[in-house]
């Protein structure tokens, strides 16, 4: 942990506003693409999102140190996403129509601009790929896709997942192997 | 053709639970040979190892959604609604200052007292005023010269 993470920490246990601006602004991002990876919908995942930064600053105090900040957050965020899901899966809430039509055109625009010489039916391609692997990420158990959304997704290494699932090496890697594989089949379908 | 149907179905099992920590990197001692074998000479596990591959590459180039940008503020609002102003309020001398050091002061004026009520001639820490001088007698007058 760095020294200006530790000023920070400080700060936010003494209650400091700023700090906690500090802190939503540094991560806040990370945050939501992480919610919104778990949910698959924007209104949700922002909700779940405050959430986390609120459950974050009430109990800084029970933070440790002893691992890193950003996996203390994740393991919270991902805390929150599974609840989160349960609570949808009980209202019988999870619709997944209501998937966001306003972030796939942004998607969709957004892969535009980001090739120079784009070629719209490659970037209709990508952003109609991105819509259905979130989809399909949408529909594995949540136990699958906590894993797929932690390890390929954002990319977080397995000793991270292990602290931020509390499950085992050799638990994270099968089961992860599992959930790979059901989204590889549900893929299939649509290919 | 009776082994090769009870044999076949198993080896195609074992590599394919392997395939994860295949792409991984993760297979220790022969597994990375072993399972390179096998793809070289299996369609179907090679078929199944290139959509793996492919859809964590897919998985990886999900493009980052950003927050909101009135996100921060949203937080706040939400914070100072349902803490009714006091998530963020000022604390208190006694929330600032660990309760350790306010001991270790405590102790130090504790201290600080009983040396001076040790240190002290009538066991008081009253100063003691010093008593006025008593007033000398007046010089007896000398009579007047005849």
């Amino acid at each position: 942990m760095t020294l200006r993470e530790r000023m920070l920490l400080r700060r936010l246990r003494e209650r400091d506003e700023r700090a906690f601006r500090e802190l939503v602004d540094e991560h806040r991002d990370k945050v939501f693409n992480l919610t919104y990876r778990m949910l698959g919908n924007r209104a949700e995942a922002e909700d779940v999102a405050q959430e986390v930064f609120i459950s974050v600053f009430k109990t800084i105090d029970t933070f440790r140190e002893e691992s890193k900040f950003s996996t203390w957050l994740y393991r919270v965020a991902v805390n929150h996403c599974k609840n989160r899901i349960k609570y949808l899966s009980r209202r019988h809430d999870r619709d997944q129509d209501e998937l966001d039509d306003g972030i796939d055109h942004a998607t969709a625009a957004a892969a535009t601009s980001a090739n120079p010489s784009p070629r719209p039916d490659r970037a209709l391609e990508g952003a109609q790929l991105e819509k259905l692997l979130q989809e399909e990420i949408a529909q594995l158990e949540d136990d699958h896709r906590i894993l797929v959304v932690l390890r390929d997704v954002e990319d977080l290494s397995i000793e991270e997942i292990c602290e931020i699932t509390g499950l085992p090496d050799g638990t994270v890697k099968s089961r992860l192997h599992r959930a790979r594989m059901a989204l590889r089949k549900r893929l299939a379908r649509h290919m | 053709m009776v082994d090769d149907q009870v044999d076949a179905p198993t080896i195609h099992d074992e590599i394919q639970a392997l395939l994860s920590d295949y792409l991984e990197g993760t297979l220790a001692g022969d597994g990375p040979a072993r399972v390179r074998d096998h793809l070289a000479l299996c369609v179907g596990c090679k078929a199944t190892h290139d959509e793996l591959r492919e859809m964590r590459s897919a998985l990886s180039g999900m493009r980052r959604q950003p927050a909101p940008d009135e996100f921060r503020q949203q937080v706040t609002e939400t914070i100072h609604r349902r803490s009714a102003g006091r998530f963020f309020a000022r604390r208190t001398f006694g929330d600032r200052v660990p309760f350790g050091v306010l001991l270790v002061i405590a102790l130090i004026v504790l201290i600080g007292v009983a040396a001076l009520l040790w240190s002290s001639t009538t066991g008081s820490i009253h100063y003691e005023r010093p008593r006025p001088a008593a007033p000398e007698p007046p010089a007896p007058i000398a009579p007047p010269p005849p």
